[in-house]
C-alpha cells in the first residue's frame, strides 16, 4: 500500500519534469513556427501570440524569390552529403585496420590518431585558412569538405564496433581467396551498420549546421550554404524576421527528419562500446 | 603468390592511409603552420608584406588588453559552462530515462534542439530574448516580472549566450548519458534496489562510476566546443555590449579575418590551442578510470 503510494508519488514528480522539459525544449521551436507565417507587425507586438491572427505564406515565398534559398539549400546537402559518404568510408576503413589487423607501427599510428582529437579543427582554424589559399582550395566545395573528412572521433567509434566482428568469419572469407578490401566492403561492412547509422547521423548534421569553415573558405555568395547566409539575413535585413524564421525552419526539417527516422538505430547505436571498456 | 601474400600484410597501411595522411596535413601540420605565421607580421591585403618579427606577436597579444579580456571571458565562460552542461545533461538523462507511459513522445520532444543548428538557435532566440518584444519578455510579463535587457546589457549578455547555448548541448549530450544508462543492465541495478538502497544512492554508487567513460569523453568534447564557441557571439552580439562577450574565437576571426591580420590571430590561436590542451589533459587525469 505504502509502496504503491510512492511509486505513484515518483511518477507523478517524473511526469512533471518531464513536462516542464518538453516545455522549455520545444516552446521557442513552436514558436519559430508561428513566427514564420506572421507578419512582421505581428512579431514585434507587445504581447505575443502563438496562432498568428491572419496567417498567411509570404515569407515562404521571400525565401525563394528574393533570397534563393533552394540553391543554398542544395549547396548545404551537396557538400553534406559528400562529406558523410567520405567521412564513413575512411573512418569504417581505418577502423577496420586498428580492430583487426597486427602491423608494424600499429601502437605509435594510434598515438598520431589520438593527438589529433586533442586538435579540433576550429582551435587552428586560422592557419587551416592558410593552408586552404596555399593549396589553392579557397572558394571551392573541396577547401569546405577536404580538411574535415578525417576525423579521430570517427575512426575511434568504427574501431569499437568493428572488434565485434568474429574473426573466423574474416578468415574463411581469405580462405575462399577474397581480397582484403572486399573482406572489409562485403563482410565487415555490413555487420557495423548500426554504428555506421549514428555515424552518418552524426557527420551529417555537423556538415548541414557548420557555420564557421565555409564562413571563412566560401567567399562568393552562390557557393554559400544555408547557415551563413541565413546568418548573413539577419545582419542585413534585421527587420525581416518573420523570413528568417521559415528560412530557420526550412534549415532544420532535413535533420529532424533523419533524426525522428533513426531514432532507435541512434540510441542503440551510441551503446557500442560505450559502457564496456 | 608471394606478391599477393606481402600486398595482403601490407593492406592495413593502405586501409589507416587515407585518414591518416588527411589527419596529418589537415591537423598536424596547420598547427606547426600557425606557431610559424604567429613569428610573421602578415596581413592579408598586402602583397609583401610578410617579414618575420619574432616573437613580437606573442607579446602583442599578451600587451593587448582586448586580447587578455577575451581568453578572461572566455575561461570564466568555460569555467561556468561546461560543470553546468554536463550536470545538467546527467540529469536530464536519468529523467528521461525513465520508464513510462508516452516516454517515447517525450524523447522525441527533447531531441529537437540538437536537430536546429546554432546559427537558426542564436536567431531564434535573439529574438525571443528581444527586450521589448521578445518572448521570454512577454512571458516575465504576464508573471509579473520585470523588464530584462538580457543580450544588450554588459551584466546578463554572456550569461544570456550560456542559456542560449545549453538549450543545444544539454539534450545533446544527454544523448551520449542515456544511451550510457541503457547500457547498464537492469540485474544489477535490480539487485540494489532489493538491498533497499536509494535511487539517490543507485545513482551515486552505481551509474556514475559506470558513466565515467563517457562522462570524461562528454566532458572533453564541451570544453573543447565551447572554447571555440563563435556563432552565437558572431550573430548576437559581436563581442559586446562593452566587451561583456567577446570570446576569443571571435577575437581571432575579427583580427586575422576581418583586419587580416594573420600573425596575431595565429598568436591568439596558437595560445588558445594551449590552453584547450592543458584544460583536455587536465580533465583526463581528473576523470582516468581507477583500477
Amino acid at each position: 500500500m505504502d509502496n504503491t503510494l510512492t511509486v505513484r508519488a515518483q511518477r507523478t514528480i517524473a511526469y512533471g519534469f518531464l513536462f516542464f522539459i518538453l516545455i522549455s525544449m520545444a516552446t521557442p521551436f513552436v514558436w519559430m513556427i508561428s513566427n514564420s507565417f506572421k507578419e512582421q507587425s505581428e512579431i514585434f507586438r507587445m504581447r505575443p501570440t502563438l496562432i498568428p491572427d491572419e496567417p498567411h505564406f509570404r515569407n515562404y515565398v521571400s525565401l525563394f524569390v528574393d533570397f534563393d534559398f533552394h540553391k543554398h539549400f542544395l549547396n548545404s546537402a551537396f557538400i553534406a552529403v559528400v562529406h558523410t559518404a567520405s567521412h564513413l568510408f575512411l573512418a569504417s576503413l581505418a577502423g577496420f585496420a586498428f580492430a583487426k589487423y597486427n602491423f608494424p607501427l600499429k601502437n605509435f599510428l594510434f598515438l598520431v590518431l589520438l593527438g589529433s582529437m586533442m586538435v579540433p579543427l576550429y582551435t587552428i582554424f586560422i592557419p587551416l585558412f592558410v593552408l586552404v589559399i596555399r593549396l589553392g582550395l579557397v572558394n571551392s566545395y573541396a577547401g569546405v569538405i577536404i580538411p574535415g573528412v578525417a576525423g579521430a572521433f570517427g575512426i575511434f567509434f568504427m574501431k569499437q564496433s568493428m572488434e565485434a566482428v568474429p574473426g573466423e568469419l574474416l578468415d574463411s572469407a581469405r580462405i575462399d581467396g577474397a581480397s582484403e578490401f572486399r573482406i572489409y566492403w562485403q563482410i565487415a561492412l555490413p555487420l557495423v551498420r548500426p554504428a555506421l547509422a549514428v555515424l552518418a547521423v552524426l557527420a551529417f548534421m555537423g556538415s548541414w549546421n557548420d557555420f564557421v569553415w565555409p564562413l571563412v573558405v566560401l567567399r562568393s555568395r552562390e557557393l554559400q550554404t544555408l547557415p551563413v547566409v541565413m546568418a548573413g539575413m539577419v545582419n542585413l535585413y534585421r527587420m525581416e524576421y518573420g523570413v528568417v524564421m521559415a528560412a530557420s525552419l526550412l534549415s532544420t526539417l532535413p535533420i529532424l527528419l533523419l533524426f525522428l527516422a533513426l531514432q532507435k538505430q541512434f540510441l542503440a547505436g551510441l551503446t557500442v562500446g560505450a559502457v564496456k571498456s | 603468390m608471394l606478391k599477393s601474400v606481402s600486398l595482403d600484410r601490407l593492406a592495413p597501411l593502405f586501409f589507416l592511409a587515407p585518414a591518416l595522411i588527411l589527419l596529418l596535413v589537415f591537423r598536424y601540420v596547420p598547427i606547426v603552420l600557425g606557431f610559424e605565421e604567429a613569428l610573421y607580421t602578415n596581413s592579408l591585403s598586402q602583397a609583401g608584406g610578410r617579414k618575420f618579427v619574432g616573437l613580437a606577436n606573442f607579446l602583442a597579444v599578451y600587451e593587448d588588453p582586448v586580447v587578455w579580456g577575451s581568453f578572461k571571458t572566455t575561461l570564466i565562460f568555460s569555467l561556468v559552462v561546461n560543470p553546468l552542461q554536463v550536470g545538467l545533461a546527467l540529469l536530464l538523462a536519468e529523467l528521461i530515462n525513465v520508464r513510462v507511459p508516452g516516454i517515447a513522445v517525450f524523447r522525441a520532444i527533447y531531441l529537437v534542439p540538437i536537430a536546429i543548428s546554432a546559427p537558426v538557435t542564436a536567431i531564434a532566440w535573439g529574438l525571443a530574448l528581444d527586450p521589448n518584444y521578445g518572448l521570454i519578455n512577454g512571458i516575465f510579463r504576464t508573471v509579473g516580472l520585470p523588464r530584462q535587457p538580457f543580450l544588450q546589457s554588459p551584466d546578463q549578455a554572456l550569461w544570456s549566450i550560456i542559456g542560449i547555448i545549453s538549450w543545444i548541448g544539454v539534450p545533446y549530450w544527454s544523448l551520449f548519458f542515456l544511451a550510457g544508462l541503457q547500457g547498464i543492465s537492469s540485474d544489477v541495478l535490480e539487485s540494489a534496489r532489493v538491498d533497499g538502497a536509494s535511487s539517490l544512492r543507485i545513482f551515486r554508487s552505481i551509474k556514475l562510476p559506470l558513466l565515467r567513460r563517457i562522462i570524461a569523453f562528454v566532458l572533453v568534447s564541451d570544453t573543447v566546443i565551447n572554447f571555440t564557441l563563435f556563432a552565437p557571439v558572431y550573430l548576437l552580439t559581436r563581442g559586446g555590449p562593452q566587451l561583456s562577450t567577446h570570446l576569443v574565437m571571435y577575437e581571432a576571426y575579427r583580427r586575422g579575418l576581418v583586419y587580416g591580420d594573420i600573425g596575431i590571430a595565429s598568436a591568439i590561436i596558437s595560445v588558445l590551442l594551449i590552453v584547450v590542451i592543458v584544460f583536455v589533459a587536465f580533465e583526463f587525469i581528473v576523470l582516468r578510470p581507477q583500477h
